[in-house]
């Protein structure tokens, strides 16, 4: 039997932050949400052993480029999916993807497209 | 009393009357009468008149020398004469007034030989001619000033016949004096001018009318020529018209400056006239850009600000319709989706919206490019009831373009072009070379655009379509792409009958 899959949100917008914490938790993943970095930081100091880190780039003076940065310097292994309401030719969401994570979403998206890049980062983890 | 007596008394008094009469004529003579040594030019006697013409007294002009009444300019001449003309000579001459005024005489001067076998005298008749001469002054004059005129004058009589002509006119009609004055107009100038020129305007002139005109004339002497022409009537002493009096000026080469200045004042109007709508369609461009411009920097902007509440909006929709049992409730929330999706490919269509292209250009294929985008597009289309026909030109040359970019472009179009098309219609898609560029026109059989929107199409936002695909970015997006590859986009349409979409794209790019 599969194990339930623990998936760190970060999101500074609360609509989308208990959207998809919604809709993730209904398909059975295992959701802790935080708004900011920082707080991200501490859960993720607490707990290693999240399974997926989906963040927001740009989310008031932080960024996901920072939570991307974090995430691989405590625990390489948790791949980090981001999710951008950004274009991308923006130099942001250039920098993140220089970092290589396991995928990416450009807002506005459909709770399909969400779980289909959501299942793509944690095959890699099974 | 002797006979002889008798008769020397006799011939005494008959001397005597003789005398007395020539005497009386010498004395009362209309003429100025003087006797002078032939010798000495000492004044012998002169009668009243001689005196009065002088201006001096007989007693006194009695012992005065000759020479001092006498111009001093003329002194030379009169010597001459009289030592060369022995017979006597007539002249015109200055006689000087003890006030030092002169007065002009006629003067006969005759030796006489008779009068004294030891002393010789000449005779001397003087007329007082003054006002003549300053009549003949003034004629003179006159001639000076109508000799020395650059306005033609010349004088005819009723028959056209010349009487007088200055020297401008001799020059204008290109004849000497000798050949004009005494000869007819229709000699000089020929017929056909004669009759439509001179004539009607002449008689006019003769039955009391001034006569004004001007224009260019084609003379068979001397070729076009523009010159103003005044015909005034010439009166006799009894206010008889005896002819007419021609002046007027040529003002050819004042006329030509003239028409040369108004060419080039035309010229320079229109070319200020080009310029300004240079101007004004470039500050137009410029104003459009701008304003493009500004509009993708601010799209640029607040698209993040716009997708993140879109995107949260989009998932509620998404949980509650999943949730909701009724089936009404259910379509709602998916339109809200619909509606979400809508707004977020305005979003991209602004943010994409006037971005400055960081593709890279390579020779691109036109034809080619279309062939891809009909291939794809042909299905959709046939479905739709639309012919396409290809009118491909195989000598186009490549264009230096972003591909992507112009494939953009063209398949925008094509798909306005076939959702102007309701039932059958057709898209023909023409490309040909044209000196340094290559145009490529796609016309359909649809609706039409009418003229107040033909203006609007290239406006962002701007869109006659009421379905949810319409975003009004489309064809700016592909108008700004065209003018970054340094081309153009024109629209041709007539309601009703279809639109032609032209677009122009350089060879090369600057």
């Amino acid at each position: 039997m599969m194990t339930t899959k623990s998936i760190l949100l970060v999101e500074d917008e609360e609509s989308i932050r208990l959207s998809i914490d919604y809709q993730l938790s209904k398909e059975g993943y295992d959701v802790d949400a935080v708004d900011n970095g920082e707080d991200a930081n501490k859960k993720l100091v607490m707990d290693s052993s999240y399974d997926l880190v989906i963040t927001d780039l740009r989310m008031g003076d932080e960024s996901g480029v920072d939570v991307l940065q974090m995430v691989q310097e405590t625990n390489v292994n948790i791949p980090v999916l981001i999710m951008s309401g950004l274009d991308y030719r923006s130099p942001l969401f250039k920098k993140a993807m220089e970092l290589k994570p396991c995928g990416h979403a450009f807002k506005p998206f459909s709770k399909e497209v969400l779980l289909e890049k959501v299942r793509n980062c944690l095959e890699g983890t099974d | 009393m002797p006979e002889n007596i008798i008769a020397r008394k006799q011939a005494e008094e008959k001397l005597r009357l003789s005398e007395e009469r020539f005497r009386t004529i010498f004395e009362e003579a209309p003429l100025g009468v003087a006797l002078i040594d032939s010798l000495t030019g000492q004044i012998h006697e002169v009668n009243p008149k001689f005196a009065s013409i002088a201006g001096r007294t007989r007693e006194e002009m009695a012992h005065m020398n000759w020479m001092s009444i006498i111009h001093p300019d003329d002194v030379q001449e009169d010597l001459e004469n009289m030592s060369e003309k022995k017979d006597g000579f007539n002249l015109d001459k200055r006689y000087v007034k003890p006030d030092g005024s002169s007065v002009w005489v006629n003067m006969t001067i005759a030796p006489v030989t008779t009068l004294d076998k030891e002393n010789r005298y000449h005779l001397c008749m003087v007329e007082d001619i003054t006002n003549r001469k300053q009549q003949e002054e003034r004629w003179y004059q006159s001639e000076i000033i109508v000799s020395s005129s650059t306005g033609i004058i010349a004088l005819m009589d009723k028959n056209y016949t010349y009487l007088a002509a200055n020297p401008a006119y001799l020059k204008i009609v290109q004849k000497t004096y000798d050949e004009v004055i005494g000869n007819k107009a229709v000699n000089i100038f020929g017929e056909e001018f004669f009759n439509k020129v001179i004539r009607p305007r002449a008689e006019r002139c003769m039955n009391g009318e001034e006569v004004h005109f001007h224009d260019w004339f084609d003379f068979p002497f001397s070729g076009k020529r523009y010159l103003e022409v005044n015909y005034f009537p010439h009166y006799g002493v009894n206010k008889e018209i005896r002819g007419f009096v021609v002046s007027g000026k040529d003002i050819t080469e004042r006329k030509r400056a003239e028409e040369e200045l108004e060419r080039y004042r035309a010229h320079l109007e229109e070319r200020v006239e080009e310029r300004t709508q240079e101007l004004e369609k470039s500050q137009k461009q410029l104003l459009h850009s701008e304003k493009l411009a500004s509009l993708g920097k601010l799209t640029g902007a607040i698209s993040h600000e716009f997708n993140n509440p879109l995107h949260g909006l989009r998932n509620i929709l998404d949980i509650l319709s999943s949730s909701v049992p009724s089936e009404k409730e259910a379509r709602l929330a998916e339109i809200g989706k619909a509606e979400c999706d809508r707004m977020a490919r305005m979003i991209t269509g602004l943010r994409d919206f006037y971005k400055p292209s960081s593709g890279k250009t390579s020779p691109t294929c036109i034809n080619k490019c279309l062939e891809g985008i009909l291939t794809l597009q042909i299905k959709l289309l046939n479905e739709k009831n639309i012919q396409v026909s290809r009118n491909f030109s195989d000598k186009l040359p490549p264009v230096e373009a972003v591909e992507d970019q112009i494939k953009q472009v063209l398949l925008n179009i094509i798909q306005n072009c076939a959702d102007s098309i309701s039932g059958e219609g057709q898209i023909t898609v023409t490309t040909e070379a044209q000196s340094s560029n290559v145009i490529i026109k796609i016309a359909d059989t649809g609706c039409g655009i009418s003229e107040d929107h033909i203006k609007d199409i290239f406006e962002p936002f701007f869109s006659t379509k009421t379905t949810i695909q319409g975003t009004g970015l489309g064809l700016s997006i592909s108008y700004g792409i065209i003018r970054d590859h340094g081309g153009d986009i024109k629209v041709e349409s007539e309601l009703d009958k279809g639109t032609t979409f032209i677009i122009t794209l350089p060879v090369k790019r600057e």
